[in-house]
């Protein structure tokens, strides 16, 4: 995981939020403002262009050619009380569109080509001064003294812009205010959003702080939010793994105490015993007796360390396992076993079939697993007999199989074997073996991580067959 | 014949020092990896019976050392950790023989015995299996005393099952192993030699033995 991976993942959540909705909360607004700015511009020029036409009335019918001339009575109360409203100047130029008559402000910017009674406003600029000025044109009906054919009368007035400038400052600055008020008043809400639903999520924190370590029962999914649920089922999931594992494990402790503890009392009985000897040969006798105890003990101490490993290793198997040659391992085996095989003339032998292909499982274990059940075969086998051991593949797995020409095992055994049931001193030592019956347990075990199953039967011709069944995708330790 | 015994504790030092002096032996004991390093190198030993858990330096580190330095006395493991993948281990890095604690004393004297005639034999350049003895100097196989006629194949076979006794050679490490001295050597023709071997050696006491699969193995019949 990268380091801005980490970084994003540990940031807090409502800055995730805001980070994602800020943005665009901002453009949104922005634009509205800016479209507002626009239609305000637009409102307050419809407004105060209607006074501008009002006063171009009030100066159009002031307009008199009777006397053969221009004459115009200024409406100046009309002036006066548009002035004081309007916070500017008022300026005003009644002309004939052919410029032979001027009356009041003579640099006044031409107006554009105006149609007659038709009103146009504009923007232009007077001595430097931003203005608006609303122009009106009309024929002259009868025209001036002296003038050639049809004559047109100009009327143009103009305010300076101060007054609707300053409007539009007003409203936009409010505006822009009660945005900022909305985007303040959202993170707020959404930072106390993030904190109130996160709520559940707290208080099933504390509820799992508060918890004593060997508390393992289910939580309770109940007033949490469905998008909690999954990660409670999860916990719950491995809540109930450690359970089993906790289980598994204090079963085995009190079955190794008691395995263990009960040859130790026995030694101790047998010394007992001894010391009351005075018969150097009845001492030997207890002292022979001893020993078959120690051997005894002493190898299910082994037996029980390396289900012990076999259980341990099944919780940690976890990354990308070992590349095993099926050959090579059944090999590796065999030559670990060959002396006391040999020693009782039993020959031991593999087959491997050429279409075998490298197992992906941890070689220990297997080899564990594989060298229990030939241990197994050779202290059951009778002198000079064969066992084979064969790998080959099956439908979507590869099977190890061990076949050895012993008595094979009880039908109660097997049962109990393929029931999984867990090992027993008593019904484990067969006679004639000096076996525990714990090896069968510890192949079970190891087959179980590998996601595999040891597959035990009596062959028809006699003997007895284990097969060990690895599945090519090992399904990875579940819920249980 | 005297024996190294290289453990810590010292309640099984004493009673395997009192076994091992009761069948013969002299016993010398060191309690750690540094004082048994010490003493192998000023004294000579016929065996070392080495345990694994040592403080000051460990069995294993003690054993890596004495075989990086070609020291070939022969080294006996005696351990309580037995998983048997770290046995294979222990072996090929170059222990002669392990025993998982706790053991029988008398199968720890035979173990013991037979390490030490392998090495005396290996340090005269002489390997038995049974009546059946190659001597490295002369080069010469002798059956119950008799020179066996071997061809140059047949003997370079044999030399080597011999010197590899207990453990099964391969048909393929035959082949690598006299690669240098035989360049058209394959699989096929090591079992036509050993074929023709197992007629010269005859029904005697000393035998080839074939795991299929496995390999070839050189047995004396009274072995076991």
């Amino acid at each position: 995981m990268s380091a801005s991976r980490t970084e994003a993942t540990e940031r807090p959540l409502w800055k995730t939020l805001a980070l994602w909705t800020l943005p665009t909360l901002l453009f949104l607004m922005t634009a509205s403002l800016l479209l507002t700015v626009q239609s305000l511009r637009d409102v307050a020029d419809s407004a105060y262009d209607r006074s501008l036409r009002g006063a171009i009335r009030a100066i159009d019918l002031r307009v008199s050619t009777e006397s053969g001339g221009l004459g115009v009575e200024l409406p100046y109360p009309l002036f006066e009380s548009f002035q004081a409203t309007a916070d500017g100047e008022i300026l005003f130029r009644v002309s004939t569109d052919d410029g032979l008559v001027q009356i009041g402000e003579p640099l006044l910017p031409p107006p554009p080509p105006l149609k007659p009674e038709e009103f146009v406003f504009y923007d232009a600029t007077y001595f430097d001064r931003p203005i608006r000025v609303g122009a009106y044109m009309r024929p002259l009906d009868p025209p001036l003294y002296g003038a050639s054919g049809g004559q047109n009368l100009v009327i143009e007035i103009a305010e300076t812009t101060e007054s609707r400038d300053a409007f539009l400052h007003t409203v936009m600055t409010r505006t822009m205010l009660r945005d900022l008020t909305a985007l303040i008043a959202a993170m707020v809400l959404l930072s106390l959003g993030v904190h109130a639903g996160l709520r559940p999520l707290r208080s099933l924190r504390d509820r799992l702080d508060r918890r004593a370590s060997d508390d393992l029962r289910q939580l309770d999914p109940t007033g949490l939010p469905r998008e909690v649920q999954p990660l409670v089922t999860s916990v719950n999931r491995l809540v109930d793994r450690h359970r089993a594992q906790g289980e598994a494990q204090r079963r085995f402790i009190e079955d190794a105490s008691h395995q263990l503890k009960t040859p130790l009392a026995v030694l101790r009985a047998q010394i007992d015993r001894a010391r009351q000897l005075d018969d150097t040969g009845q001492i030997q006798d207890v002292l022979a007796a001893m020993r078959e105890i120690v051997d005894r003990s002493a190898h299910l101490t082994s037996q029980l360390l390396s289900l012990a490993h076999a259980r341990n290793a099944a919780m940690w198997i976890d990354g990308a396992p070992d590349r095993v040659d099926a050959h090579a391992l059944l090999d590796s085996v065999v030559r670990l076993h060959v002396g006391p095989a040999r020693q009782r003339r039993i020959l031991l032998e593999v087959e491997v079939s050429p279409e075998m292909r490298p197992l992906h499982v941890p070689e220990a274990l297997l080899f564990e697993a594989v060298s229990n059940l030939l241990g197994n075969a050779i202290n059951a086998s009778p002198r000079g007999a064969t066992i084979v051991l064969t790998a080959c593949r099956g439908r979507h797995e590869t099977l190890i199989e061990v076949r050895d020409a012993g008595p094979g095992l009880s039908d109660a055994l097997l049962r109990q074997l393929a029931s999984g049931q867990r090992f027993n001193l008593a019904g484990g030592r067969r006679a004639g073996t000096d076996s525990t019956g714990l090896g069968l347990t510890i192949v079970q075990e190891i087959m179980k991580s590998l996601g595999g199953r040891a597959v035990l039967s009596n062959r028809p011709e006699g003997g007895l067959s284990a097969v060990l069944h690895l599945p090519d995708r090992q399904e990875r330790l579940k819920a249980d | 014949m005297r024996v190294l015994l290289v453990e810590d504790d010292a309640d099984l030092a004493s009673w395997l020092t009192q076994a091992l002096m009761g069948r013969g032996f002299q016993v010398d004991w060191a309690e750690d990896g540094r004082m048994a390093e010490l003493r192998i190198t000023s004294e000579d030993f016929d065996v070392i019976l080495l345990d694994l858990g040592l403080p000051a330096l460990s069995g294993t580190d003690l054993l890596a050392r004495l075989k990086s330095r070609r020291n070939d006395t022969p080294v006996l493991v005696m351990t309580a950790r037995d998983s048997l993948a770290q046995r294979v281990a222990l072996l090929r890095d170059g222990a002669d023989d392990f025993m998982g604690k706790p053991f029988a004393i008398e199968e720890l004297e035979v173990r013991i015995q037979a390490l030490i005639r392998r090495s005396h034999g290996r340090a005269r350049g002489i390997y038995g299996c049974g009546p059946l003895q190659f001597d490295q100097a002369s080069q010469r196989f002798t059956m119950s005393g008799q020179p066996l006629a071997l061809s140059p194949r047949e003997q370079a076979v044999l030399r080597l099952l011999i010197q590899k006794q207990g453990d099964p050679l391969s048909k393929q490490q035959i082949v690598d192993r006299l690669v240098s001295m035989e360049s058209d050597l394959n699989p096929d023709a090591v079992e036509v030699i050993v074929h023709r071997l197992r007629k010269k050696l005859g029904e005697g006491r000393v035998q080839i033995v074939t795991l299929r699969g496995v390999g070839y193995l050189l047995e004396a019949e009274d072995e076991g």
